[in-house]
């Protein structure tokens, strides 16, 4: 499932997915298959992603339904 | 950098010593002085009229003292007309060696040899009849060079024949101590590569946890290329199925094929290159590498060692290493061209 939550607050802080990628310290790739909803990530690669976005756990990564 | 700068000037002082060391040895292989052998020099004198010739040829024997490890060196200068073959037998007429030209210069490879004493019969071919009666004699193949030779019909021949001996290091351990110094300096190569190919000081690659499960994968995909290469090889083995190449050449292509698949399936899925990795740097270093084994492939082709009684020689491997470097490249290329693509989008 598509992350457009994630995408958005990148897109937001007018950051490309190499900077949110080297923030982060993961490649590229990484971040644009976790927005595709081809991979999902491990909590810690969530929380890192999280503080660098400067949003929450569930306002990134909580399937909306639970909202 | 300075840690870099150490380990690249450690590895190329490793490789001078090797270097040095391999051409040491060289030399001291083929010192004269020191080494058992022997030569003799003969002339021999052959007329021909209408095609007959009026002597065959004629016998000459020399004694090796001490049994060991010998090469032949072999030299005459014919004028064209008159094909020579000369058979090198030892004291129970069994046949250790034979050559046949026109003219000649060549070392033949190492032989286990007695003291005792050899007999060289040297043969003045005239016409394809008598050059087919020498192959047979001394159980050689008869090439379609031999049969076809434009052989002269009248003329005359005074050919001095030298024949020499030299004791020399057996194929195999020559083979074994340049097998061991090629893969020493390849790996030192491939260390000086690996840290000029890193970004900052970091001499290992890192991945991220994404790239960690994707290079797991592709390692169990090589990991069952590689048995099920193993387990056709055992079978066909098993059932005495002649392969198109030599059984050590065949694991090689096993191994080969295994590595492409690890390679490519990384690559595909963004897990081979490190995040601290120079990307571009490597993809030239990977289509150097299989032009080069390319190239060397093209100068085995045309010498006519890559088949070898009618299977792959191991002479085979760097075309197959070239291709596999070159198959990496491609893809890697591809790759670039589709993130390039996305980007866009």
């Amino acid at each position: 499932m598509k992350n457009l939550r994630m995408k958005s607050a990148r897109a937001a802080l007018d950051m490309s997915q190499q900077d949110l990628a080297d923030k982060v310290g993961v490649s590229r790739q990484t971040i644009n298959s976790i927005e595709k909803g081809d991979y999902n990530p491990t909590i810690h690669l969530c929380i890192d992603i999280c503080k660098a976005l400067g949003k929450t756990l569930d306002e990134l990564f909580w399937e909306e339904s639970f909202l | 950098m300075k840690k870099k700068i150490i380990l690249i000037l450690i590895c190329v002082f490793l490789a001078l010593i090797v270097i040095a060391s391999l051409i040491g040895f060289w030399n001291i292989k083929c010192k004269d002085t020191e080494s058992k052998g022997g030569a003799f020099d003969v002339v021999g004198k052959v007329t021909v009229t209408d095609g007959v010739r009026d002597t065959t040829g004629f016998t000459k024997e020399f004694i090796i003292e001490d049994s060991g490890t010998y090469c032949f060196y072999v030299e005459w200068n014919a004028q064209e007309g008159l094909i020579t073959g000369i058979n090198i037998m030892d004291e129970t007429g069994k046949n250790i060696t034979a050559f046949t030209a026109e003219s000649m210069y060549m070392e033949t490879f190492p032989m286990e040899l007695k003291a005792g004493t050899y007999t060289a019969d040297i043969n003045f071919l005239t016409d394809a009849e008598s050059a087919v009666a020498f192959c047979e004699s001394a159980k050689i193949e008869q090439t379609t060079s031999l049969k076809e030779y434009a052989y002269k019909k009248n003329g005359t021949w005074e050919t001095t024949y030298h024949v020499s001996w030299k004791e020399c290091m057996q194929e195999n351990v020559v083979l074994k101590i340049c097998l061991v110094g090629g893969l020493l300096l390849g790996g030192l190569a491939t260390v000086v590569i690996l840290t000029l190919t890193k970004k900052g000081e970091e001499l290992t690659g890192k991945f991220d946890e994404r790239q960690e499960i994707a290079r797991g994968r592709a390692f169990k995909y090589s990991f069952y290329t590689l048995m099920g290469g193993n387990i056709v090889l055992a079978v066909l083995d098993l059932l005495e199925i002649q392969l198109f190449s030599r059984t050590d050449v065949s694991m090689f292509i096993s191994i080969f094929i295994a590595i492409g698949v690890f390679a490519c399936t990384c690559i595909w899925n963004d897990a081979y290159f490190a995040l601290n990795e120079k990307r571009g740097s490597l993809m030239v270093i990977f289509a150097l590498v299989g032009i080069m084994n390319i190239v060397v492939a093209v100068r085995i082709i045309l010498s006519g060692t890559l088949i070898q009684e009618g299977a792959l020689s191991q002479f085979g491997l760097n075309l197959l290493g070239g291709i596999v470097f070159i198959v990496i490249f491609i893809v890697m290329w591809l790759k670039r061209i589709k993130e390039r693509k996305e980007e866009q989008e």
